[in-house]
Parts: C-alpha cells; sequence; structure tokens
C-alpha cells in the first residue's frame, strides 16, 4: 500500500472501493503518471472520421462508423440526464461502482481492469508500451488498424499477416511471425473489416501457446453480437492467469459510440503497466451513470441485436438480389467485393445520401456497409441498385 | 478542310479507345445506335447513371467539364463519359456530351479500339455531320481529346510520318500549296497562288514582334508534282480551372508546307518537317491583334496529290505571314 495519496491510487486503492473513506482536500497530489511520448497523426488510409467530417453531402444512411442506433437504452438516457444534478462532483464513487459491477459480472478483480474514454486510449497505452525499442506488432491485414499504425509511427514495426481463404485471421501464419523482435500480437475479433469470428478453442489454444512467449492482445469490440460472447471471450484466459489483454468497449452493441467509455481487462502488472500511459481518470459523470444503468442490461441488448440482425438480413437480401456475395458477419457491419472501383463508389453512395466505407485487399475493391435502422438499409437499397 | 479535321481526330480518338480498358470487347453496332438514345438528366450532378441494367455513363476520372470559347467567342461545353458495359464492366465506348451557346446539345460516341471498322465509318459520319451545322465541332472535340492524352503521348503517336499509299516527292523547295492566306499590307487577306509581283504583304520582325511592311519580288512557282506536305494544326489555348469546371480561351491555325521549310520556333529555326508537338510558334492573334506562341497540337505529313507549290520572293524583312502563321521566307 503505497503511502502517497494521489487520485491514481486513491481510485485503486480499497479504501476507494469500500468507500469508508472521507475525500480531503489537500490530500491529492499530482498524477504521477509517466510521461508518454510524443507523438503525431499517423498517415493512414482514411479512417471513419474523415470519412464523416469531409462526406460534404447530407447523410440519410449513417453506414459507415459501425455504430449502433438502437441505443443507447433508455435506463441509460434517464441516468445519464440524471447524473447532470451531480455533475459538479468528481465521480469517484460511482466509478467504482462500475468497476465492481464489471469485475462482479466477469468474475475478476477489479485490479484486473483498466477503464478509459473508449478503447483508442488503451490501444493507443498498448502501442507505446510494446513498440518500445522498435518492437513488432503482428496484425492481420486487413484489420482494425488503430494500435498497429500507432506503433509504426512510434517507430515499432507493422507485421501484417494476410487473412485466411475465407477471410479470417490466420492465427497459424500470425503465430509463425513470432520473433525476438516481437512485442505484442494483435488479435480483433470478430475482425473489423470483415466482420469474421475466429474459432473459439482455436483462439483460445493459441492464446494460451503464445502469451507463454509474447503479450496477446485480444480486441472484442465487436464480440456482444455473437451468439453467446461469455462463451467467445479470451477473458478466461486472463482468470487463468496467462499474459493476455482483452478490450472491451460500451461503444457498440450498448451504443455509447459518443459517449466513450472502453476498458481492458488484464494480468494486474499488465494493469499497471498501461495505466501509466493513461489519464486513468477521463471517464465523465454522465458516462459513468449511463454506463451504470446500461451495463448488462439484459432486455435492451437483446433488442437492439434484433434489429442489428433484421437490418442485417435485409441488406443480405439486397445483395443477393443484385447479383453480390458477401462475407457473412458476426458483427454490425457486413463487407461485399465490389464490382467497380472502390473511391468511385463510395462517392457515389454518398452522393446519394449514404455513408459506407472501401477498402482494398486481395487484389479487389471493398465495401464495408455499417448496420443501421431499417429506414437506413432501405436507403442503402435504393442507392445501391442505381449503381449495382 | 474535311478530310483535314477528321483526320486530326483520327488519331486522338484511336488512340484514345486503344487507351481503355486492356482488351474489351468491341462495341457493336446495335449498341452504337442504342446509346445515341442514353441522356442524363444533370450534366452537373449525374455522374453515374444505369441504363437498362446494362449500360452505365460513368462520368470519365471525375473530370469537371470543359467550357471552350474560341476566337467567335462563343462558349461551348463538352462533358466526357465512359461508357460501360455492366457485364464485365467493360468500358467499350467515350460519350461526349457537347451542349453549344444556344443550349444545343450534340452528342458523339466514340468507340473502343476493337470496334468494327463499320461502328468507327459511323462515327465519323456523325461527327461530320454535327460538324456542318456545329462549326469547328470536331476541332473542339479532338482538342479536348488530345488534352486527356497529354502532348507527351501525342508525341509519340506522332513523332513519325503519316505518309499517304502513294510515295510523296521530297525535295528541297520550301514551298506552299497555294491556298493559304497571305496577310497584306492594308490587313486583308490573298490566297498565296493568287499574289502578284508587286504586291505589298506584311512581314514580321521576330524579335520586336512589329509589322514591316516589304514588296513582293516575285511569286514563285513549282511544277505540279505529288509534293510531301507537312500540315501544322497550332493552338493558343488560356485555361482557367474553376470548382465548376475547365474554362478554355481556344484559338486554332492550320499551316501546311513543304516538309523543308524554315519555321521559327523557341528552338531556333527549324524545318517544318522537324517541328513536333508541343513546340511553339509565333502567331498572329486575330481577336488582340497581338502575335502571341501558339502551340503544336498535331503534326502530319502526306501527299495531298499532283499539286503546284508556291512561295513568295519580298524584298525584305525574314518572315511573312501564312494563315496567320509566322514563317521564315526562306
Amino acid at each position: 500500500m503505497s503511502t502517497t495519496i494521489n487520485r491514481r491510487n486513491w481510485l485503486k486503492s480499497s479504501a476507494f472501493m469500500a468507500g469508508g473513506l472521507a475525500f480531503f482536500s489537500g490530500t491529492i497530489g499530482k498524477l504521477a503518471a509517466m510521461p508518454a511520448r510524443v507523438f503525431k497523426p499517423s498517415s493512414r488510409a482514411i479512417t471513419d472520421k474523415e470519412a464523416i467530417t469531409t462526406a460534404g453531402f447530407e447523410m440519410k444512411a449513417r453506414l459507415l462508423a459501425n455504430e449502433n442506433p438502437f441505443g443507447p437504452s433508455a435506463a441509460a438516457k434517464k441516468a445519464i440526464q440524471d447524473a447532470i444534478d451531480k455533475s459538479y462532483q468528481y465521480p469517484f464513487m460511482t466509478m467504482g461502482t462500475l468497476y465492481n459491477k464489471i469485475a462482479q459480472y466477469e468474475g475478476i478483480n477489479y485490479n484486473n481492469i483498466l477503464m478509459e474514454s473508449g478503447s483508442s486510449p488503451l490501444l493507443l497505452a498498448a502501442a507505446i508500451h510494446y513498440s518500445k525499442g522498435g518492437k513488432s506488432i503482428i496484425t492481420g491485414d486487413p484489420s482494425y488498424d488503430d494500435l498497429p499504425s500507432h506503433a509504426e509511427h512510434l517507430d515499432g514495426k507493422w507485421i501484417k499477416v494476410p487473412l485466411t481463404a475465407d477471410y479470417k485471421l490466420d492465427l497459424d501464419a500470425m503465430e509463425a511471425k513470432i520473433d525476438s523482435n516481437t512485442g505484442l500480437v494483435y488479435i480483433c475479433n470478430p475482425n473489423n473489416p470483415t466482420a469474421t469470428v475466429l474459432d473459439t478453442a482455436k483462439l483460445k489454444a493459441f492464446c494460451e501457446r503464445v502469451s507463454k512467449k509474447i503479450t496477446v492482445f485480444v480486441d472484442e469490440a465487436y464480440i456482444d453480437y455473437l451468439p453467446d460472447p461469455q462463451a467467445a471471450t479470451m477473458i478466461s484466459a486472463v482468470k487463468a492467469g496467462q499474459n493476455v489483454i482483452v478490450a472491451r468497449t460500451f461503444s457498440k452493441l450498448y451504443g455509447f459510440a459518443g459517449l466513450r467509455c472502453g476498458y481492458v481487462i488484464a494480468q494486474p502488472d499488465t494493469i499497471k503497466t498501461l495505466s501509466m500511459y493513461t489519464t486513468g481518470f477521463s471517464l465523465a459523470a454522465t458516462t459513468i451513470a449511463g454506463a451504470i444503468a446500461g451495463y448488462r442490461e439484459e432486455e435492451f441488448l437483446k433488442d437492439a441485436l434484433q434489429k442489428t440482425n433484421a437490418s442485417k438480413e435485409y441488406l443480405y437480401s439486397v445483395l443477393k438480389k443484385e447479383g453480390y456475395e458477401y462475407i457473412p458477419s458476426s458483427a454490425n457491419f457486413v463487407m461485399f467485393p465490389l464490382k467497380m472501383d472502390g473511391k468511385k463508389f463510395v462517392s457515389e453512395m454518398m452522393k446519394r445520401g449514404v455513408g459506407v466505407r472501401n477498402w482494398q485487399f486481395n487484389g479487389k475493391d471493398w465495401c464495408r456497409v455499417s448496420i443501421g435502422r431499417m429506414d437506413e438499409m432501405e436507403a442503402f437499397a435504393e442507392a445501391f441498385k442505381q449503381l449495382s | 478542310m474535311r478530310q483535314l479535321t477528321l483526320t486530326l481526330l483520327l488519331s486522338s480518338t484511336l488512340y484514345f479507345a486503344k487507351a481503355q480498358t486492356v482488351n474489351p470487347r468491341p462495341l457493336t453496332m446495335d449498341e452504337y445506335k442504342k446509346a445515341q438514345t442514353f441522356t442524363i438528366a444533370s450534366l452537373d450532378n449525374d455522374t453515374y447513371v444505369k441504363f437498362e441494367n446494362a449500360y452505365v455513363l460513368d462520368r470519365y476520372e471525375s473530370r469537371k467539364p470543359y467550357f471552350i470559347t474560341g476566337s467567335d467567342g462563343l462558349k461551348k461545353r463538352i462533358d466526357l463519359y465512359k461508357l460501360v458495359a455492366k457485364e464485365g464492366m467493360q468500358e467499350i465506348g467515350l460519350m461526349v456530351f457537347y451542349t453549344n451557346e444556344k443550349g444545343k446539345l450534340y452528342k458523339a460516341l466514340v468507340p473502343d479500339f476493337t470496334a468494327d471498322a463499320k461502328v468507327w465509318e459511323q462515327y465519323f459520319q456523325d461527327i461530320d455531320n454535327i460538324n456542318k451545322v456545329e462549326q469547328n465541332f470536331i476541332l473542339k472535340l479532338s482538342y479536348v481529346l488530345s488534352k486527356e492524352l497529354s502532348f507527351q503521348q501525342y508525341k509519340v503517336l506522332n513523332g513519325g510520318k503519316d505518309l499517304k499509299e502513294e510515295a510523296a516527292t521530297y525535295g528541297n523547295d520550301i514551298c506552299f500549296p497555294g491556298d493559304e492566306m497571305v496577310t497584306m499590307a492594308n490587313g486583308d487577306e490573298k490566297m498565296l497562288k493568287t499574289v502578284k509581283s508587286g504586291d505589298e504583304v506584311i512581314s514580321v520582325d521576330p524579335a520586336t514582334k512589329k509589322n514591316m511592311v516589304v514588296k513582293v519580288k516575285e511569286l514563285t512557282t513549282h511544277d505540279a508534282k505529288n509534293y510531301a506536305i507537312t500540315q501544322l494544326v497550332l493552338v493558343s489555348a488560356k485555361t482557367k480551372t474553376t470548382g465548376e469546371g475547365q474554362f478554355v480561351n481556344l484559338n486554332s491555325k492550320v499551316l501546311k508546307a513543304t516538309p523543308n521549310h524554315p519555321m521559327l520556333t523557341r528552338q531556333g529555326n527549324v524545318k517544318i518537317g522537324e517541328v513536333t508537338a508541343g513546340q511553339e510558334v509565333l502567331c498572329l492573334n486575330e481577336q488582340t491583334g497581338k502575335y502571341e506562341a501558339f502551340t503544336v497540337l498535331r503534326k502530319t505529313e502526306h501527299a495531298e496529290g499532283m499539286q503546284k507549290v508556291y512561295n513568295i520572293v519580298a524584298d525584305g524583312g525574314s518572315t511573312l505571314l501564312m494563315d496567320g502563321v509566322m514563317v521564315m521566307q526562306k
């Protein structure tokens, strides 16, 4: 137990979790976080943000950022509104409540969790730490590029491993790339942008085997869209004491993309390491209140998933009708190969009020459509038929 | 003139067609005729339009339109769309939407390279028909197509000679076919073959670009032979690009001479037969009355059949104005 009280260890201390000690002004010291290195934004392919901000047309169907238009839940919204009244206070107590709630549900300790304003700061923290000294980050290609692209800009190396023939992460090939310079293996499951999911048993075996050699980072941003998230999660690997980091977010099925709430689950020592690169105190009181109310609100989650799947099935039918194949999706987006230039397609769709994204890999142009409300999907269908 | 303009367009459209998708299937005559019925509701906004669920007009390179103003001050608009067959997404033609200053729309479909000769014949007949009622239609179309290719491509394409079937006569004569318009001292023009000894014509001082009057001592005439004739198409294009499109003030001139006739370019005196596309020649801009550099857009060399050729021997100066183009006297 540290003898110096500061915000960080106050948040982490048993006393804080118990809520038994009074708060003293003047006892909070300056944050003792390790200064992060300065970095510049990575120059890489267009991001969801850039796609939206440069759209130039009014979007009647915003299908390019993998958001959930069915959230947040009514209870979460009410909690957010109610939290305004006390938002003049630091949310120490409610933060502890949220940590405790997640820990209880997942069957872990609070010191296995690190929360931040979305998973982005946590991905950045991992990028900074695991790329130190020019270490490499191994990822699938294409896959979510936030962590590795930042690492690359910080003088880390990015080793891209092509997907399998059915567009899944190629675990065997990724493992084969591990060498003495490897800093981290990054797994996005379900994968973005292909929305494919790995065989759970195979992934568990991979984590157990590989984590003995190198840290494995499993980004489970979309896991709530799986039929049985608890069976598919790699949190069990953390419980088993493995050197695995699991990232989660409220941005997807919970519908909190604009509220910014994410966390990682890992060994306490790893949490301690990553916390040196984060503020540890970036969640707003309103966000915390909403997250507490919305976490594991099963009825809402079930309803949102059902609506998402209905929209997805509609999208499948549109693609089939127009003679297009697609990759079966395990998330809230669908990827399919285009029959024209990808940039041209996205531009033409945007002119028709529909925002989608394009990728280029395997010698093809691809489109990724995020799942929206049914009226948004119908807008997609109408625009798509003009181009297909 | 018909032969000239058609020949001018031939190389650019052929090359352009060839530059399309590798090994596209040919555009059929039925498709050629059908495409004439395709319309774009809004040339300003529509960039990808489907027809019969089998064809697409896809805005060429997402290009903004060309707005070309000729020496007559009339502004024309040219929009380009690729004609794509949906099956295999093959580019089988380039559709040109040409709108004149009165809002009259003309369409021309440039076939892809592999199209049957009959389709090409139909295309040339169609644009020739348009050219009869829309002055300089083919020239402006050719300019736009060539602009998209770049001068470098033209240089590669036209670096060699374009000889007709019959062998041409080459010699040391530095002469003109005779139907060139010579600028006279009073500003009028006179056909070269009708110039007489004693006439006064304009000569331009290359250094000062000032006119001087010189007297014709003799109109030299050479016997009728099947002379090789070099032909230059020169343009002065002042271009301004805005969000609306590319605005072009386009002036054009055509000059013919035997290959040995000298011209003054930025690179010095060059025989017309050795001038290359992209080089600049001093010409008179009738609109401004000033001399300015025109760029060689295209050069061809061919025999025009048995004909006399002519030249002027003057009592002073070093240049003459033939069809508004400055040429060396000898």
